[in-house]
């Protein structure tokens, strides 16, 4: 053992001299006292090296910072498992460009849509709330008996206010999924039709086969041909969730993967040569951020990434 | 020993942040592969940094990896020396654990992938009260006057809060990682 004490010790030293800089009543005589303490021995000057480096590093938690909607945290922060809690209180939506506009004749639709990189929350009187992830277009009805929301592309966050007198329903295409007191997502790409199920339980339509009842952890994938159910963990699903606080988060998913779920949110596309298509990434992502995923993986994988007009391209 | 002394100590302080410190989850895993407890290793961690950072203000080692297991393994070796019940497991194991000093150096790589990752579930493990207080500092961006004021506490006490929290944080970004 070194003279300086024993290592948990001079780490809480440190860390208290950290933490008093960082406060309010710091000056000149406590520097000085800092000083003759960083000189007395060099475990001493280490252990401050290693508590300011992480204090400065926990700068990075600022991305979680809150930006609009409190409400809409609670929201959040009862479909995070618990590891995520603490942070879902301060993750929060932005509401980007509430661009309502009502294309049809009837009064009673409303049409919500976002652009790319956009994100909307829209609470309904009944208190269920619609987050819509970026490029997304969903129009709703709530004047007839069921409450009908159309998702025309497309990403929705759903947390419902059950009523068994008003179903909820959703539509996409011929697909229809119903709540039964819930949170739950849909996603409706070019090809493919998600939901995943957070909490309570939902009845999937897929419009050519018997519904499906499906339970918190089901996800379902359904394309032109076929229909899958596969349980995910609910670490998966709040990771899935990312989006609401603008972040990506991959767990060994491919960077081709990575790369298409960025092209979700960016005009500027990410495009991935196929010799560097496998390799798993891991990690969180500012998802309006390409450049800095890009930079990312030259770091990690020793790519290479070159700037065209509207890409980023990744290779070998 | 100040005139011995080549290497600017601001050079000294960055290269051990950049270059070291991401090391550490590695050099505990080393370290407690043959030690009883994680205290032990702690110390013998902190005896290892000790060792390396004086050895790079004379001049820095590179590449410092190699550098940093061999002082750990010397720092071991003497240590089994001078104990009282040698264990001979504890020395054969040395010789297996060679292969340490040849692991990828993917340890910064894991740090940059997954830091924000690291950094919020070490937020969310901290005991509550200290966690509203770094919640306060780092993400709210409020002072430690201010975060008194809303904590309806004094100051030491946030400066208390504050500093339970580097520590954790500290560990969580340098040290073993939690299997998940």
């Amino acid at each position: 053992m070194s003279d300086a004490g024993t290592a948990q010790q001079v780490r809480e030293d440190a860390a208290n001299w950290i933490s008093r800089r960082d406060g309010d009543s710091w000056n000149e005589a406590a520097q000085t006292d800092l000083d003759a303490w960083l000189a007395q021995s060099p475990a001493h000057v280490v252990a401050f090296l290693r508590a300011e480096a992480a204090w400065g590093r926990a700068d990075k938690l600022v991305a979680l910072k809150p930006q609009a909607s409190r409400r809409f945290a609670e929201t959040i922060k009862d479909a995070l498992p618990n590891t995520l809690r603490a942070v879902a209180a301060a993750a929060v939506i932005a509401v980007i460009g509430v661009a309502a506009n009502n294309y049809f004749t009837t009064t009673s639709e409303k049409t919500y849509s976002t652009p790319v990189g956009g994100r909307e929350t829209i609470t309904l009187v009944d208190g269920s709330q619609i987050a819509l992830n970026t490029d997304t277009t969903l129009r709703m009805d709530l004047s007839g008996r069921e409450r009908k929301v159309w998702l025309d592309k497309g990403e929705a966050y759903f947390h419902v206010t059950h009523n068994a007198a008003r179903p909820f329903r959703v539509f996409a295409d011929n697909r229809t999924v119903t709540d039964i007191g819930t949170r739950f997502t849909v996603r409706r790409d070019s090809e493919r039709f998600e939901v995943a199920v957070m909490e309570g339980k939902v009845s999937f339509d897929s419009g050519k086969e018997k519904s499906i009842a499906l339970l918190p952890g089901d996800v379902v994938v359904a394309t032109a041909t076929k229909v899958s159910v596969t349980k995910k963990p609910s670490r998966a699903l709040a990771e899935a969730l990312g989006w609401q606080r603008g972040l990506l988060i991959f767990d060994n998913t491919t960077l081709a993967d990575a790369a298409a779920e960025f092209n979700r949110y960016n005009a500027q596309k990410l495009v991935v040569a196929k010799s560097a298509a496998h390799l798993p990434v891991v990690g969180t992502f500012r998802a309006n951020d390409a450049e800095a995923f890009a930079r990312v993986t030259e770091q990690v994988f020793g790519l290479h990434s070159e700037k065209r007009a509207n890409a980023i391209v990744i290779a070998r | 020993m100040a005139g011995a002394e080549m290497t600017a100590a601001s050079d000294v302080n960055a290269w051990f942040v950049r270059e070291v410190l991401p090391l550490e989850a590695a050099l505990m895993r080393f370290l407690r592969h043959s030690l009883r407890n994680r205290n032990e290793a702690e110390d013998l961690c902190q005896d290892v940094y000790v060792r390396v950072y004086q050895a790079a203000l004379k001049k820095i080692p590179e590449p410092a990896k190699p550098f940093l297991f061999t002082v750990a393994r010397n720092l071991l070796l003497n240590r089994v020396r001078h104990e009282a019940i040698v264990s001979i497991e504890a020395v054969a194991d040395l010789e297996a654990l060679n292969i340490a000093k040849d692991e990828p150096g993917a340890d910064r790589w894991v740090i940059a992938r997954e830091e924000l990752r690291l950094l919020e579930d070490a937020l969310a493990r901290l005991p509550r009260r200290c966690r509203q207080a770094v919640t306060m500092r780092k993400i709210e961006g409020l002072s430690h006057r201010e975060i008194a004021l809303r904590m309806n506490i004094s100051e030491k006490t946030v400066d208390r809060h504050i500093s339970d929290g580097v520590a954790a944080l500290a560990d969580a970004l340098f040290g073993e990682r939690r299997s998940r």
